[in-house]
């Protein structure tokens, strides 16, 4: 019970900080009230309409036209549009068109009004949409974030292949992170093993080595990277002076620089991860293995690497999980091919203002993630999740 | 204390060296020895340990032999064959770690399976051996347990069983039973010595503990400092012991040091004070004007009677009694030295012998031998 108050402050701190604001992410992804707020009127009569898509009574046309002025009056009308923009490119002006010549003339019935305003409003798929937006509670973003939407017939189909970028980016994502993962393991399993075979005066050396860069910026080390891979960088100017290449390679604003930026930066975290398992395996195990006939390679195939296997797990993991999420590196050393995921989230987050869609987003990736985490736990079992 | 081993005594004769050591010194950073000129043979059949204190350099001799150590001059034969150049993994010596180091990720079959299956022996032979093999540290109903199941002397024989399995010429142990509760550790003892005499392996054993190795071993070889002090019987180990190092390390001594005055082909007389001399067999190495050491075990002092002529009589204060059964053990002051220790039959006929009182002790000559001081190094 005492031990349980020690850890209250940590406790708050933790749902301040990771609970409360994941919660609001996740029902941002399925919440949305811009337009009920903004049309209150309207979003109750079209609530209560049944059935296929048809153009609504007269009523619901002069509500909505009562709505449009206390929206623009209260400043609430821009939120609305800018959300029934992303259903449809477009409704954001038919909005503000149909504003301006409000309040309509006296006498004119408001359904013809608006046609005449703009024949959209004479369109089924309009007042469709209108209809959607308005449901305080919505399923849209969270298939936009797939690239899917529901079609005009009320059926889940895929959006137009010109609109279809998020699957893409998810994928994308995916592939980048498992690169850097397995590229880490590749650099990392031998550099765990010098570091944990090496005498302990040399082990610590190369120990600081793996450790300094954990002390320095991310954005510090990024943006070494971008100094070192320009086309007339270090890194070129060696390889066209040794001869190796006639012209400088392209080296950033590609998938080369997003594996060279993220693998440097998450390698610490493999070689630590091993280096905490291997130091644990006592030498004799690979002597007994040799001492019973097996060659030096073949024990250490057999006997040595599977006794890795939770460095390996714990590494892999921690790489790829956070890889998953990586955001500035990619931004800066990438192109226009290698956006990750939360790019498009920091993206809808600040420009598009849409949390909605960055929401959905989210919460994709936190469902993969914690798939990805139940999968570790499987296999190797998180109280191995160790460093050091 | 001493038992030794009937056998070890009846099989000496006629045996040809299985292991030679012609040499060997090792050093790991160039300058201090962690062995030192170490020449012995080890005999076919031979169950030979290594005793000396921690740190003295006997596992390095065990990882010479085994391979994973090279000496730094120095030859190591195996039979006729020079193994200096030849890799761990060919030489088939058989070797089991103080800490099993069974491996965690295989069942106990796939561990005992391991030295077959690394030398492509048919699979149908090997589940075979691997039966036998378990049937022989009857462990067989824990065949497909993880090493982590088996309780310590479990895994202590999977182990055995596994450095067996191919047999190997030679089988080395490092402190094999070190981890061992004192019950099960002398459990133990006896079943490797079973497995030695039955199939007849020669057998390297380390081990820090002297009543393990004089208990098991044909031969007992007694480092220190990196250098064989002695290598014998534990017969001839405890009851002419070559110098004042293997005196004191194995079992009890009263090792009451100074200087030869006389010597001749079977006796020295050690000075002790100026007023007190005692004589003794000579050991190797001592000449008049050394310093030099007694070998003289506790139990072959008597106390007060019983007096042959020719004895050697010491007068000394008991300072301290201790009851342990089958006998009292007296601590007493004798020749100006605290600490000079003696073994009295319990007899029911004598009363216990009292603190503060003068005694004089006496021992045959025969019994006692004078010994090298322990070496600088
Ligand atoms: N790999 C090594 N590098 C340097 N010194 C070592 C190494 N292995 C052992 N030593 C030193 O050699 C000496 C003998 O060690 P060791 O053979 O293990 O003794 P023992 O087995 O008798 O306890 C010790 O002083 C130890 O510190
Ligand atoms: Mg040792």
């Amino acid at each position: 019970m005492r031990a349980f108050l020690l850890a209250v402050p940590l406790l708050i701190f933790l749902a301040a900080t990771f609970v409360v604001p994941i919660g609001k992410l996740l029902i941002m992804s399925v919440e949305t009230v811009e337009v009920a707020n903004a049309f209150p009127r309207t979003a109750a009569l079209l609530a209560g309409l049944p059935g296929p898509p048809a153009l609504p009574s007269r009523q619901i046309f002069e509500a909505l036209a009562a709505d449009l002025e206390t929206a623009q009056d209260q400043g609430t009308l821009a939120a609305a549009a800018r959300r029934l923009n992303t259903y449809e490119p477009g409704f954001r002006s038919l909005l503000l068109k149909t504003v301006r010549q409000l309040p309509l003339p006296d006498g004119e019935p408001a359904d013809k009004a608006f046609q005449r305003i703009d024949q959209r409003w004479g369109e089924p798929e309009t007042w469709r949409l209108l209809g959607r937006a308005a449901h305080r509670w919505t399923l849209d973003f969270l298939l936009t974030a797939v690239d899917h939407k529901i079609g005009a017939g009320g059926t889940i189909e895929p959006v137009e292949a010109s609109q279809a970028i998020y699957v893409g980016a998810f994928l994308r994502t995916f592939a980048i992170s498992a690169s850097v993962a397995l590229i880490c393991l590749v650099l990392g399993y031998p550099v765990a093993f010098v570091l944990a075979t090496l005498p302990a005066r040399q082990s610590n050396l190369l120990m600081i080595f793996v450790i300094v860069p954990f002390w320095t910026s991310l954005l510090v080390r990024t943006t070494a990277w971008y100094v070192l891979l320009q086309p007339n960088g270090v890194f070129n100017a060696l390889l066209t002076r040794s001869g190796l290449t006639a012209a400088p390679v392209a080296l950033m604003f590609n998938r080369t620089g997003v594996l060279i930026g993220m693998t440097h930066v998450l390698l610490p975290f493999m070689i630590l991860a091993n280096y905490a398992v291997m130091r644990g395996i006592s030498p004799d195990y690979q002597r007994a293995a040799v001492s019973l006939g097996a060659h030096p390679a073949l024990a250490f195939l057999r006997i040595y690497v599977p006794l890795t296997l939770p460095g390996i797990g714990t590494g892999t993991f921690l790489v790829f999980v956070l890889a998953l999420g990586y955001y500035i590196t990619p931004a800066l050393l990438g192109g226009a091919g290698d956006e990750m995921i939360s790019q498009l989230v920091a993206l809808q987050i600040n420009r598009q203002l849409n949390w909605g869609l960055a929401g959905a987003l989210s919460v994709y990736l936190v469902v993969f993630t914690l798939t990805v985490y139940v999968v570790f736990n499987r296999l190797v079992g998180v109280d191995r999740l160790r460093l050091g | 204390m001493v038992t030794g081993r009937a056998s070890a005594v009846q099989r000496r004769p006629a045996s040809k060296p299985l292991v030679t050591f012609s040499n060997i010194d090792k050093t790991y950073d160039g300058e201090a020895f962690v062995t030192r000129n170490l020449n012995f043979m080890i005999e076919e059949g031979e169950f030979l340990s290594l005793l000396g204190p921690s740190g003295s350099g006997k596992t390095t001799t065990l990882m010479m032999l085994a391979g994973f150590e090279a000496p730094s001059s120095g030859a190591i034969y195996l039979g006729e064959k020079r193994l200096n150049e030849t890799p761990p993994h060919r030489r088939n010596i058989g070797m089991v770690f103080q800490n099993y180091a069974l491996f965690p990720n295989m069942t106990v079959a796939e561990n005992i399976a391991f030295p077959l299956s690394v030398r492509r022996v048919p699979k149908f032979e090997r589940q075979n051996r691997v039966e036998r093999a378990l049937e022989m540290i009857e462990l067989a109903h824990v065949a497909e347990r993880r090493p982590s199941q088996l309780s310590g002397g479990q895994q202590q024989r999977v182990a055995l069983a596994r450095a067996l399995v191919f047999e190997p010429r030679l089988v080395l142990m490092d402190e094999p039973l070190g981890a061992l509760d004192k019950n099960l550790r002398e459990t133990m003892q006896y079943e490797i010595m079973r497995l030695h005499e039955r199939l007849g392996l020669t057998v390297v054993y380390v081990t820090h503990d002297q009543s393990e190795a004089l208990t098991m071993s044909d031969r007992v070889a007694v480092f220190h400092h990196g250098r064989i002090q002695q290598i014998a019987s534990p017969k001839v180990l405890y009851e002419d012991p070559a110098n004042a190092f293997v005196a004191n390390f194995i079992g009890e001594n009263n090792g009451l040091s100074g200087k030869v005055t006389a010597r001749d082909a079977r006796f020295a007389t050690l000075e002790l004070t100026p007023e007190l001399s005692i004589r003794g067999r000579v050991g190797e190495g001592i000449s008049i004007g050394t310093a030099a050491t007694l070998a003289l075990r506790p139990e072959n002092v008597s106390l007060d009677d019983e007096t042959m002529p020719g004895d050697i009589r010491l007068r000394g204060t008991i300072d301290e009694v201790i009851y342990c059964g089958d006998h009292w053990r007296l601590h007493l002051t004798a020749a100006d030295r605290a600490g000079f220790v003696i073994k009295v039959p319990n007899k029911t006929a004598t009363a216990p012998p009292q603190p503060g009182r003068i005694a004089t002790m006496s021992w045959s000559p025969a019994d006692c031998k004078i010994v090298e001081a322990d070496a600088a190094r």
